[in-house]
């Protein structure tokens, strides 16, 4: 019971910090909407021809990009509550932490569903941008969307808190970033179809997690905006969807993926505070 | 039981550093047991381990009885903390910096909202205790985190140099909160620092050297090991004072460049008399009390090592100084 009201100070401290930096939240917003922008208006002439037959299913660059960007916001915010276990560390409130008389478990839980919260806010915030992309947005739509973002985050907080926990300078995570999250990012399916792919790359894109957030978040839109079973069945055809051998990943399968990932990371983002010092 | 804190063979190794080197020592419940040490002798690591952060090599340490090790939440909900670096969060108002702190050591709401007005108006504190922290001065950030350390009413209060970087004044604010403190009981306080005259509060004094305790008493005792204070003194005709003060005390006169240096017990008291004593015009005359300096240098037969630090340790109430 202590345990976990101490879970939800420390939430309640992370999301009170996030509210804090308002600046923040606009920007972030600027880079998935530069994409749609560039990337939606700019290449969808010359990769619409990529998506082949799906093109003429209605989709179009942009329909094909917002997932993605929802799932690359899930992401990077994700990644970068790690950061905050760094800045913690280096203006020394972790130590207020750590010397409490607080079960470990509640610093991890606590730290990781804020961020976990906050990346979901975020991601919420990206719906303002479905107009201008052609979606239509349903409850129920935002509702699947949610269970599966939280269940991304989770995995997601989890890897940026234990990364975090490891690295003492804010330097450090940086070039984490740069050599962890941006190869998760672009080999994912997140920005571009996997279609005609190397075979090298297309056994990273099977064994990063954060393909089968993409996969997962992609599919639940394509149902929504009304495509039929046979559609969805040869979305891989197109470099629309993942197949492990030879099987097309459902939806179910993607979530069983994810939680699997989120279990394992989240396992060692605990550990990593237990152990801390 | 009226041991606090108990400390047998505590060791801590980083690596192939040893920092901590089989210390043992006893702090009663009420009182201030002052840990005096230079740069890098092994005072935060101490604090560290008998708070819980850090687990130690070899050794063992008690808190109000309990294993710190072993039992490590019980000790943690008796003890307050004020480190050395800052540590609060600076986008969150210093209410909000208490508040959060309150509520991870379970303090009732109520007594949250008594206590938090009581000690930040105790601190001169209330008015701007709304405003971020990183508004803040350094003094206001150390007031605040003192108060914070005591919010949850602990058993010992850890203090790892709390006035470390403040001004005269507002050092000086601290210490007279820390002395009302004192007086209520049941707090016993366990406090580092760099300088002598801060532990002049305390009821005993350890004085540690590269992880090992070289004296522990009362820092009178410490000091009249010294044999006393300094005077040091210049008139127009040293030569002539020399010798009648030679005359009329039985006293060692030192020439030292320009000075003349006495060692005596209670300089204060001497000031007056050896004034009265030489008939030619007084220059100059200074009091030089023992600074931490001096009693390292006759514990361990050598200056402190400035371990990289820009720290003085020239903080003595006297004022003469540079006389080596
Ligand atoms: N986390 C650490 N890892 C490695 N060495 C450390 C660590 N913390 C302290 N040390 C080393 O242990 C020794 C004792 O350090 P400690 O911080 O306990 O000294 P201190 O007495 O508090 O000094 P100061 O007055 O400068 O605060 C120093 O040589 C220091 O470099
Ligand atoms: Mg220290």
């Amino acid at each position: 019971m202590v345990t976990l009201k101490h879970g939800a100070i420390i939430w309640y401290r992370e999301v009170l910090r996030y509210w804090r930096e308002k600046s923040r939240i606009i920007g972030s917003l600027m880079m998935p909407f530069f994409f749609l922008v560039i990337f939606g208006s700019g290449l969808s002439s010359s990769i619409g021809g990529m998506l082949g037959g799906a093109g003429g299913m209605g989709l179009d660059f942009k329909k094909f990009m917002f997932p993605g960007i929802i799932g690359m916001t899930i992401l990077f915010t994700s990644i970068s509550s790690g950061l905050s276990v760094v800045r913690d560390k280096n203006h020394g409130f972790l130590k207020e932490i750590l010397v409490a008389p607080v079960e470990r478990i509640a610093v991890a839980g606590g730290r990781i569903l804020g961020g976990s919260t906050v990346a979901m806010i975020q991601a919420t915030l990206l719906f303002i941008f479905a107009p201008f992309v052609g979606i239509s947005i349903t409850p129920i739509l935002v509702l699947k969307v949610w269970g599966l973002v939280l269940l991304g985050s989770i995995g997601f907080t989890s890897l940026g808190n234990f990364i975090g926990s490891k690295l003492d300078s804010t330097e450090g995570f940086q070039m984490v970033m740069n050599f962890l999250v941006m190869p998760m990012f672009f080999l994912s399916g997140a920005f571009f179809p996997l279609k005609d792919i190397p075979i090298w790359m297309a056994a990273i894109v099977r064994v990063n997690p954060f393909s089968y957030l993409v996969d997962s978040v992609r599919q639940i839109f394509f149902i929504s905006m009304g495509f039929t079973s046979t559609m969805m069945e040869s979305l891989p055809e197109n470099g629309l969807g993942i197949t492990i051998f030879n099987t097309r990943v459902t939806i179910l399968m993607d979530i069983g993926i994810m939680t699997f990932f989120a279990l394992v990371l989240l396992l060692f983002a605990v550990r990593s505070y237990h152990q801390m010092e | 039981m009226n041991k606090v804190i108990e400390v047998e063979n505590l060791t801590k190794d980083y690596g192939d550093l040893r920092a901590v080197d089989g210390i043992s020592f006893e702090v009663y419940r009420g009182e201030i047991f002052g840990f005096l040490g230079p740069n890098g002798a092994g005072k935060t690591t101490t604090i560290k381990i008998l708070t819980g952060l850090f687990k130690p090599t070899a050794g063992t340490c008690k808190v109000s009885g309990m294993d710190v090790s072993r039992e490590p939440m019980k000790v943690r909900k008796q003890i307050g903390l004020v480190f050395q670096t800052s540590s609060l969060d600076e986008k969150l108002t210093g209410r909000e910096n208490l508040s959060f702190h309150s509520r991870l050591y379970n303090v009732p709401r109520d007594l949250e909202k008594d206590r938090i007005e009581d000690l930040s108006e105790r601190v001169g504190l209330s008015d701007r205790l709304d405003e971020r922290t990183e508004n803040y001065s350094g003094g206001m950030k150390r007031r605040l985190e003192l108060i914070r350390g005591l919010i949850h009413h602990p058993k010992v209060l850890f203090l790892d140099e709390p006035t470390l970087g403040l001004d005269p004044q507002t050092r000086n604010h601290i210490w007279d909160y820390i002395q009302e403190l004192k007086k209520e009981e049941d707090l016993s306080i366990f406090l580092t620092t760099h300088y002598m005259d801060e532990v002049e509060l305390a009821e005993r004094t350890a004085v540690i050297d590269k992880g090992k305790i070289i004296a522990l008493d009362t820092i009178e005792a410490l000091k009249d090991e010294l044999g006393g204070d300094l005077v040091f003194l210049e008139t127009e005709d040293n030569e002539k004072s020399r010798r009648s003060l030679e005359k009329n005390f039985d006293l060692k006169v030192e020439k030292v460049d320009s000075k003349l240096k006495l060692t005596v017990d209670k300089g204060e008291e001497w000031i007056p008399k050896l004034t009265k004593a030489i008939s030619e015009d007084i220059k100059s005359i200074n009091l030089h009390e023992p600074t931490m300096d001096d009693v390292f240098l006759h514990l361990t037969g050598k200056e402190i090592r400035n371990q990289g630090s820009n720290d003085d340790f020239t903080n003595s109430g006297g004022g003469m100084h540079g006389h080596a």
